[in-house]
């Protein structure tokens, strides 16, 4: 029975969407508070993923249950010790504030009541983030997610996976020359978020290399027996690789001038290809 | 819950061993109706004697002879689907030549204290009956599989398949001259499956025919604890190494176990407090004199 993976390919799906989600509703909170008008497009386009990244999500989720029809029970229940429980009322509230930002961001209208869903929407977006590495924390039954970094590696998880999704949409906008400063700021976000998460991943690793038995075996299990997804997708392509060349990106603009609209491309659309490796592993691998 | 103390006291009989053999042969010959065995009406006398009852199973290791007549009558009495296991077993060979040692641990839910699989699911399918015993209601199950993935000891199992496959088999033994499995459901009634536990379903609307994409878990036979009977797997054990009883009451016959000797738990550390406790040993190296009786 060891074998048998009763959380498999579409609950990491599910993660990698909903935590997509999260991270470009921050990401937009983030830009329209801080730079105000300047990163319009920026904004509006994490706005608009919100939601569907969150409803592609919640699409896999349903596909993986055996009685998607019921899922109405949940919201019928009070079940205050079940983490399943409480993401979905968390999710739903989320993905209602996150429709109803886009649906402003779309309209163009009313920016004080957009600014205010905005900050209203950004405790329930990080509780879903928490809930995500919350969710696999409380099983005692996985020691590889057993432990206090796994939260804190899907935290960041969304967030660079998040802002991935956004710096690969504007590298595609037919006037991208337009949105060189959105990218630029982009971009370096992105390099920190990777550059946590790398940090993050080296705690959850050594908590588990210096916890009980367990945790040791947990880990052998997920950098040895599934090391091809975890080391190759996850850390090398999906962290490491885009790490290096946003370094020579910076390095080549600062030599030439000239930014690289072609590196931020292929980091981002690594950094998703790595995030689904990771979501994928930490799920079949424990 | 008084036969288990009658039953475990004395050591096996010629009775009991014919008994272990009617239920294995009742078994091959395909189920009929006999060994739905409490199929008659719930009787309310008994349902509400389970009423402040704290149900506990102490498997004694030195009895146990690894005949898996559990798992046979477990079986039997839930029309488990194929490769599910309520009652299952844990083996394991260890020791260097000559002193090597085997181990047979029969496993089953545990029905923990802190149950896990009742903790994480959302929408309480998966609850505490009476008695602290943790059943698992199908109709208001989403199929997360939150409680198989929570289940420290894989006791939860999830029907991934329409389960019941056997009798949807169409291919007959001899061609024209035995009938399929297929052609023996259809007779029967119309029924979907031709043998079930009445009572079992009459309890909890399909756990008799199940339904694809639920999980499924021993419930300490429920159905039988409300009929005033025992656990299947308890009654066919035919050397008495199931104890049933009442953890609440201090004479019962797990408790006078539980207190001579120390019992063990599977995973202990993870603090859910599992009521099903192992004593003494299968190796038999560790036996202890007993002079024909616990």
């Amino acid at each position: 029975m060891t074998d048998v993976h009763f959380w498999s390919s579409a609950i990491a799906i599910d993660l990698f969407f909903g935590g997509i989600g999260v991270g470009t509703f921050l990401f937009a909170v983030l830009l329209s508070s801080f730079y105000k008008s300047e990163f319009k497009l920026a904004s509006r386009a994490a706005a608009i993923i919100t939601p569907l990244s969150v409803a592609v999500g919640f699409t896999f989720l349903l596909a993986h249950l055996g009685h998607p029809e019921r899922f109405y029970i949940v919201y019928m229940k009070f079940r205050i010790t079940s983490p399943l429980w409480w993401g979905a009322w968390l999710q739903a509230v989320f993905f209602i504030i996150s429709v109803l930002y886009a649906w402003l961001w779309l309209k163009e209208r009313r920016q004080g009541l957009r600014r205010i869903l905005g900050y209203t929407g950004v405790p329930f977006a990080l509780s879903v983030g928490v809930y995500h590495g919350f969710l696999l924390m409380v099983f005692k039954s996985k020691p590889l997610w057993n432990t206090g970094p796994t939260t804190l590696a899907a935290i960041c998880g969304f967030i660079t996976t998040g802002v991935a999704l956004v710096v690969l949409i504007l590298t595609l906008v037919p006037d991208r020359k337009m949105l060189l400063k959105e990218l630029r700021v982009s971009r370096n976000i992105l390099g920190a978020a990777i550059a946590i998460q790398l940090l993050t991943l080296a705690l959850w690793l050594s908590s588990l290399f210096f916890g009980p038995a367990e945790s040791h075996a947990a880990m052998l299990r997920l950098v040895g027996d599934y090391g091809g997804w975890f080391w190759g997708g996850a850390v090398v392509v999906g962290l490491v690789v885009p790490l290096g060349l946003g370094g020579i990106a910076i390095g080549l603009e600062k030599r030439t001038g000239r930014f690289s609209y072609f590196i931020p491309f292929v980091t981002s659309l690594l950094v998703l290809v790595g995030g689904l490796s990771l979501r994928y592993v930490v799920i079949v691998a424990a | 819950m008084e036969r288990d103390s009658t039953r475990n006291g004395h050591s096996l009989t010629r009775r009991e061993v014919l008994r272990a053999t009617a239920v294995a042969g009742a078994a091959v010959a395909g189920g009929a109706v006999g060994l739905s065995g409490c199929a008659g009406r719930r009787a309310p006398a008994a349902a509400a004697a389970l009423e402040g009852k704290r149900f506990a199973m102490v498997i004694d290791l030195q009895r146990c002879t690894g005949c898996g007549g559990c798992s046979l009558a477990c079986k039997i009495e839930n029309n488990t689907p194929d490769g599910v296991f309520w009652s299952d077993k844990v083996t394991r060979t260890y020791g260097t030549y000559p002193n090597v040692n085997y181990e047979y641990i029969p496993t089953l839910c545990n029905h923990c204290e802190s149950a896990p699989c009742a903790q994480v699911c959302p929408t309480a399918a998966m609850h505490r009956a009476e008695a602290g015993i943790v059943n698992h209601d199908p109709d208001t199950c989403i199929g997360c599989k939150a409680c198989a993935v929570a289940c420290p000891y894989d006791a939860i199992f999830v029907n991934y398949e329409r389960p019941h496959a056997f009798w949807r088999d169409q291919e007959t033994a001899l061609e024209g001259i035995t009938a399929s499995a297929h052609e023996v459901a259809l007779r029967v009634k119309g029924r979907e499956i031709p043998y079930y536990n009445t009572a079992r379903e009459e309890d909890t609307p399909r756990t008799g025919i199940r339904s694809k994409g639920v999980p499924e878990k021993c419930n300490f036979c429920l159905h039988r604890l409300r009929r005033g009977l025992l656990p299947a797997c308890v009654e066919a054990c035919p050397c008495n190494a199931r104890i049933f009883g009442d953890l609440n009451d201090p004479n019962s016959e797990v408790s006078r176990l539980l207190g001579k000797y120390k019992p063990s738990r599977r995973k202990e550390h993870l603090g859910t407090s599992p009521k099903v406790f192992y004593i003494r040993s299968y190796n038999r190296g560790a036996y202890k004199s007993t002079k024909g009786s616990v």
